[in-house]
């Protein structure tokens, strides 16, 4: 074996070891942004990728035909509407409700999301690990996404872009322990913390830290984005909570469940801007 | 013999390249109780058995550098240690194991685990998340023995596709 390390070809590899080792320094340091072989790498997969998942989505339709899927199919998406439409009623209502300031102004909402700029991307790969949360969509810097852009379906929010590639970028769902967002819960007015969860990530939940321990948050209230630090728009759906419970400081949490099933995303919209986003992205990065 | 040479290297990237694909294209794999296999690991290691360990170390940072482009991990973490992984595998089977199926079992088998528990490491308890146990029962092992199954089609996939070239060098060679 000693003849081995005497060898150039164990030079060889030494030496791309020490490259691939810097180019992880440079990469955490770069705050997200793709370095050259990233990029380079990305460029290569990404048409692949979106093929492929065209392929597999065009499978899995293919193969739900028959099994009498698609009458539940258009139930279920009927039924969803329907929920979607309730929510947002329900949202209303809470605003109607609350008379105060905080309400008032949370009354915004929908001229601000006149505001909004939107990609509109397909999702072409998922992190393939259980430790990430993520998933690739098959916009990037080209397209003018930038690290930190808010991304949605037509449920909520549904996560927030890490990194970006020319042609690529990662985003990570609301799901990742990483991932922290202002919230409020409509029906109370509360604010708090949506925060992702190793153990709930596979369960496909999150946990709602630090609602006022005096808050009347029940089951099935709608957690929305409170908008504060300028991350994410205020007013976008998040989650509806599924379980209350008393933490050790004695303040409630609560187990919430996202608007979207995160898992079975096929496409999504990149918010590029925001009203009141530029506030914000020049002096965050992450969660707001 | 060059170009045979070349094109043998060319259908292993492309093989490399079609198994992540396979791995990150949504609902291509069925997880099993969310657990899904890390398919690029066990090419790497029938590779580097197969190829030597100048190969295992090539095709370890190329699988790396795909990983890295996917997800939550720092650019570069997969490809450092996939890059050692293939190294060793391919030192392994020249000096201490013979070139077996159990051999690529046991190899896949401990790797997976170890880069489980490196990323439990880096990412979850040096962000003061300290649950071990629970990533153990849930993610570390459940993976492991998920990524263990496709050990067995590559081997053999692997095997033949290198009997098949090292014949067609050898004619070329006479």
């Amino acid at each position: 074996m000693q003849g081995f390390f005497k060898s150039w070809r164990f030079r060889v590899i030494a030496v791309i070891a020490l490259l691939v080792l810097g180019l992880m320094l440079r990469a955490a340091t770069s705050g997200g942004f793709a370095t050259v072989p990233a990029d380079v790498i990305s460029f290569i997969v990404t048409p692949v990728e979106r093929l492929s998942s065209r392929v597999s989505n065009a499978a899995t339709d293919f193969f739900a035909s028959f099994t009498n899927y698609s009458v539940i199919k258009a139930e279920n998406d009927s039924l969803k509407k329907q929920m979607q439409q309730l929510n947002s009623e329900a949202v209303d209502y809470d605003k109607l409700k609350q008379q105060n300031e905080q309400y008032k102004e949370y009354l915004g909402i929908k001229e601000e999301k006149s505001d909004l700029k939107l990609v509109f991307g397909s999702v072409i790969s998922h992190d393939p690990g259980q430790w990430f949360s993520a998933f690739t969509v098959d916009k990037g810097s080209l397209d003018g996404i930038l690290k930190g852009d808010p991304v949605i379906t037509p449920d909520g929010l549904v996560g927030v872009v890490s990194q970006v590639m020319s042609t690529s970028s990662v985003v990570t769902t609301i799901l990742d322990p990483s991932t922290s967002i202002g919230a409020l819960i409509s029906h109370t007015g509360d604010t708090c913390l949506a925060k992702g969860d190793s153990e709930l990530m596979s369960k496909g939940a999150l946990n709602l830290v630090y609602i006022p321990r005096g808050s009347n948050v029940t089951d099935g209230d709608i957690v929305i984005t409170s908008g504060i630090g300028g991350i994410y728009p205020k007013g976008l759906m998040i989650a509806t909570v599924q379980s209350i419970g008393l933490d050790i400081n004695m303040s409630k949490y609560a187990v919430v469940k996202p608007m979207t099933d995160i898992s079975s995303i096929r496409s999504c919209s990149v918010i590029t801007s925001f009203k009141g986003k530029a506030a914000a992205s020049s002096s965050s990065s992450g969660g707001s | 013999m060059k170009f045979i040479r070349f094109f043998k290297w060319i259908i292993y990237t492309a093989g490399f390249l079609l198994v992540s694909v396979f791995e990150f294209t949504p609902h291509m794999i069925p997880p099993i109780d969310h657990a899904a296999p890390l398919l690029l690991i066990p090419l790497l290691i029938c590779t580097s058995m197969f190829e030597g360990e100048t190969a295992g170390a090539m095709f370890g940072v190329l699988a790396g550098l795909i990983w890295d482009t996917q997800g939550g991990k720092v650019f570069g973490f997969d490809a450092l240690f996939l890059l050692i992984f293939g190294l060793c595998a391919g030192l392994l089977v020249e000096y201490l194991f013979r070139n077996t199926i159990v051999s690529a079992l046991i190899f896949t088998l401990s790797f997976t685990f170890l880069l489980e528990v490196l990323t439990w490491f880096f990412f979850r308890s040096l962000f003061g998340i300290n649950n071990f146990v629970y990533s153990l029962l849930h993610v570390i092992l459940p993976t492991s023995l998920y990524t263990l199954v496709f050990t067995v089609p590559f081997y053999y996939c692997v095997r033949a596709l290198s009997g098949r070239f090292k014949k067609k060098e050898a004619r070329e060679h006479e």
